[in-house]
């Protein structure tokens, strides 16, 4: 990523990086703290019956359900991080922007549900392929994200879609677009798109170019 | 002794409750702080023991609530990952103590014991 501009990017970004791991981190602290608790719970049911209690075979199950769901859960998210953590590994490639965008939709699962947000994602075009910075697109999603459950819909409900139109990518976000910033600039700059907004605020728009590699064209 | 025990993870502050209900301490949950406040008005409650980070009201706003109706009440911060910004917050505004998850249920059972020997919060500002 040594092209891109760092002194604005450069600690945004690693800002940015460390708020979505520490997100993370957080769910998975929860999957871990219930596990233990389900661990204690059998262990204090294989303590009564050292003292003669009967044991229930419907509440080991359930425990055991428990934690297997637990370790599911923990595990997605996992998968959530490890796909973060390599996005920053190439500067410029080729991503399906519908995978790419329910991906950062799944970053802010949690923190939109601390605000009593449900972020959907409601319509995402699949086979669109652009060449962008994976990276600095979620970073720009994610500020988009943040700014628009800021003030939700009355019900409380922030809906996401991807299309495509001729030369461009569109992701389109209810809510009024972020604030102007100099993050926001430089990332828009780098990524070459632009946003541009409803009057009546209720939606707005990430337009991208549809730049594909030239293997791609070729195939 | 009456708990009550808030976090938006049910499977956990269900098993915990239980788990306190094996120790002689009688232990009721919420997994929000509209759900908490309800039980609230029906019961009453020596110690809180509250999730920092829930949907829509904090753990912290939470206890700003129940303080300006019971500011006997004492409170205790079970949380994913604490830090120590974290923890002056907590205690500047009249906890008692902050633990981090996965908690050791006996390391929770001193802390409530040793919540219930504190004197009072200290006053809201």
């Amino acid at each position: 990523m040594n092209e891109i501009r760092w002194k604005t990017l450069g600690p945004e970004g690693l800002r940015f990086f460390g708020k979505v791991c520490a997100d993370l981190s957080h769910e998975i602290k929860n999957s871990l703290a219930t596990i233990n608790e389900q661990n204690g719970l059998l262990d204090d049911f294989l303590t009564m019956a050292e003292q003669g209690a009967p044991l229930d075979p419907v509440r080991i199950h359930k425990i055991t359900r428990a934690v297997a769901g637990h370790v599911e859960r923990a595990n997605k998210v996992v998968n959530k991080l490890n796909r973060f953590a390599h996005s920053v590994d190439h500067s410029r490639r080729q991503v399906e922007l519908d995978v790419l965008v329910r991906q950062a939709c799944e970053l802010y699962e949690r923190p939109a549900a601390i605000k009593g947000v449900v972020l959907t994602p409601e319509s995402l075009q699949q086979g669109i392929n652009i060449r962008t910075n994976p990276f600095l697109l979620q970073q720009l999603l994610l500020i988009c994200f943040e700014h628009a459950s800021a003030r939700p819909s009355p019900d409380s409900t922030m809906s996401v879609v991807v299309e495509r139109t001729p030369g461009h990518a569109l992701i389109s976000m209810t809510g009024s677009g972020p604030d102007a910033s100099p993050v926001l600039d430089e990332l828009l700059d780098e990524l070459e798109a632009g946003i541009t907004g409803d009057a009546d605020g209720t939606w707005f728009r990430i337009r991208i170019p549809l730049k594909v590699d030239a293997e791609h064209v070729s195939a | 002794m009456n708990i009550l025990l808030v976090d938006d993870e049910e499977e956990l502050v269900s098993t915990l409750a239980e788990r306190l209900g094996f120790r002689g301490l009688e232990a009721q949950w919420a997994t929000s702080a509209e759900q908490a406040m309800k039980k609230i008005e029906n019961h009453h409650f020596n110690v809180a023991v509250l999730d920092v980070k829930m949907p829509r009201i904090s753990g912290l706003e939470l206890m700003d609530m129940i303080r300006q109706k019971h500011p006997d009440m004492k409170f205790i911060f079970l949380t994913g990952h604490g830090s120590q910004a974290d923890f002056q917050q907590g205690c500047s505004c009249g906890a008692c103590f902050y633990l981090i998850k996965p908690v050791r249920i006996d390391d929770l059972v001193k802390k409530i014991n040793e919540a219930m020997g504190q004197p009072p919060a200290c006053p809201k500002n």
